[in-house]
């Protein structure tokens, strides 16, 4: 489903050149839950962005379905998208359309016919639980509700994958928890899930594959143990070394040279963002 | 493209005009404002160049034939004239018109007349050159024709009102071409920032794989109708001062003798050239700002509507 084989993403510029990832493999199968942890600066961002084919890796190969994303031409990005579901953590809904108009919009800006778009529509604001808000505004509702507003665009048009970039960061921890519950009975259903986040105590609860990302690597891949008391010797040494470090500190993390080979331990840095935090401060990333 | 994508664009592009009231009404003022100073400075121009041709037109080489002159001899200096180069008209005044004219200044009686052996007046024609440029070229080449008694002219006037005209011309072009530039460059900042505001949209429809084209369509349309408003709103101000500075200056007009350009001897040009100029500006303006936010990462968009 999705597959990344060596990807370096380097970013340059005039005074300095930043490497958000690093010689990166992971492979995740059509079906999977994955949540990808890491600190600002961990390379999170640049793995969405690549998923999104917003960015092009400096060097290794991105395969998404069928899709080999460096080969793919200017025309043929929207095509691709239009086979993902994104949800971003600012929900980025159209304030002056109704929940209804903005998940049609999904499907009206794509071409889909508006019978089609008639029958859509109301299916997924059901699933999403917002039936009854069909014809709010977004400033009527809650941050949840937003975000659910948004989960349901983003399945409008039958997306087998959903990407979602810290959908609980803006929203309270009840809310939140509703929220990743939604994601993983659309997985039950078969969508491929990737959800970047903050939130350990959600990693916790869910148990579901968790890639931890650091200084542009992946340090850890796995399940945590169903007991929750003992995880993977990888994910241990992230989270200590992630303890380490000030809590509050979402300072980005000084970038690592693509050049330097040599396995590298986590650097301690600050990930214990609390719950409904903004963390939106990917500057390690020069970008 | 095909009729139900095109009656989406459209209807959402007009949506859109309704929806972003704030930025639309900006637009419409900057362009409409802008039509309107380009639109008085066209009537400015018109009516002095009016001024100009109505000097000119007095302004005739009058050549006179020999009284004994024959029918044949007029007639070939006639037919030699028109052959000219740049002669905008000749008017034959036969001895008998320039006669009767003559009569109808003086006070002499009838009588007086009557006591005339012979029609003492030559033929002449009153000649009007095309291009006052080249007006000393078109005397001598006159002066060379046969059957010449005299000739009338004002050499000094005729370059005097050259050099006006053309510096009516060229000050008038001037402010119309430093209006329409300065317009470009405020209708094309107040687009931009229009489509600033705009960014979240554009950056949703990029995520959920919108093509290039239909994310610009919509916008280029509200940008066409933007400019078809603009269009239309100026051309009737500008329609509204013309009439109310007749009205005002109409007493001083009449004194000097000048009848304003009818305006709609020009109006439907007019509003031609609003229409099509305020579609284009519009919609290309908003092509071009669309553009620079296609190419921007929709993921690094900055929450700022909601």
């Amino acid at each position: 489903m999705v597959e990344l084989k060596n990807v370096t993403k380097v970013y340059e510029n005039e005074t300095h050149t930043t490497c958000a990832l690093d010689d990166v493999n992971i492979k995740i199968n059509k079906g999977e839950f994955v949540f990808i942890v890491g600190a600002s600066g961990a390379g999170k961002s640049t793995f969405l962005k690549l998923l999104m084919r917003e960015e092009t890796p400096t060097k290794g190969t991105i395969i998404v379905k069928d899709y080999d994303l460096g080969k793919l031409s200017r025309r043929q990005i929207p095509y691709y998208r239009r086979t993902m579901g994104i949800v971003f953590q600012d929900f980025r809904l159209i304030p002056t359309m109704s929940v209804y108009d903005n998940v049609a919009f999904a499907m009206r800006v794509i071409n889909t016919k508006e019978k089609v778009i008639r029958n859509r529509v109301p299916q997924v604001i059901n699933m999403v639980g917002l039936k009854h808000k069909a014809h709010s505004m977004p400033n009527e509702l809650s941050g949840g509700e937003q975000q659910r507003v948004a989960l349901a665009r983003a399945l409008a048009n039958n997306a087998d994958i959903i990407i979602a970039d810290e959908p609980t960061g803006n929203v309270d921890p009840q809310m939140s928890y509703e929220i990743v519950e939604l994601l993983t009975k659309l997985n039950e259903t078969g969508t491929t899930v990737i959800m970047v986040t903050h939130a350990h105590d959600l990693v916790r609860k869910f148990n579901h594959r968790v890639i931890i990302l650091n200084n542009g690597k992946v340090v850890a891949d796995g399940k945590i143990d169903k007991k929750g008391g003992r995880r993977r010797a990888a994910e241990k040494s992230a989270k200590k070394a992630e303890d380490e470090k000030a809590p509050a500190d979402e300072e980005a993390v000084e970038p690592e040279d693509c050049a330097l080979e040599e396995e590298q331990t986590p650097e301690p840095e600050g990930d214990a963002a609390p719950d409904g935090a903004k963390t939106n401060t990917e500057g390690g990333e020069g970008q | 493209m095909k009729g139900a994508n095109l009656s989406y664009l459209t209807k959402e592009g007009l949506r859109n005009v309704k929806v972003n009231k704030l930025m639309s009404i900006a637009s419409i003022s900057v362009l409409m404002f802008c039509m309107i100073i380009v639109g008085l400075a066209f009537i400015v121009l018109t009516n002095m160049q009016s001024i100009a041709d109505s000097i000119g037109d007095k302004n005739v080489i009058i050549v006179y034939m020999p009284v004994e002159a024959t029918q044949e001899q007029i007639d070939a200096l006639d037919k030699d004239i028109r052959a000219l180069s740049n002669i905008k008209s000749v008017v034959s005044v036969s001895k008998e018109e320039a006669l009767q004219q003559q009569k109808e200044q003086s006070d002499y009686s009838e009588e007086l007349w009557a006591g005339l052996d012979e029609n003492p007046f030559p033929q002449s024609f009153q000649i009007t050159v095309e291009n006052l440029e080249k007006f000393n070229e078109t005397l001598e080449q006159i002066k060379k024709l046969d059957n010449i008694d005299a000739i009338r002219e004002n050499r000094e006037f005729a370059e005097q009102l050259y050099s006006i005209r053309t510096t009516i011309y060229y000050i008038s072009l001037g402010i119309i071409a430093a209006f329409l530039l300065m317009s470009l460059f405020i209708i094309s900042n107040t687009i931009r920032i229009t489509i600033f505001s705009r960014r979240l949209e554009i950056s949703i429809m990029k995520s959920v794989g919108a093509t290039r084209s239909f994310i610009r369509w919509p916008f280029m349309i509200e940008g066409m109708v933007i400019g078809m408003i603009s269009g239309i709103l100026g051309f009737l101000i500008v329609w509204g001062a013309y009439v109310l500075a007749d009205r005002a200056l109409a007493d001083m007009l009449n004194r000097i003798h000048f009848s304003p350009v009818d305006f709609f001897s020009f109006a439907w040009n007019m509003l031609g050239s609003f229409l099509a100029g305020g579609m284009v500006i519009g919609g290309l303006g908003s092509f071009l700002s669309v553009g620079r936010y296609l190419k921007e990462q929709s993921y690094d968009v900055i929450e700022e509507q909601i």
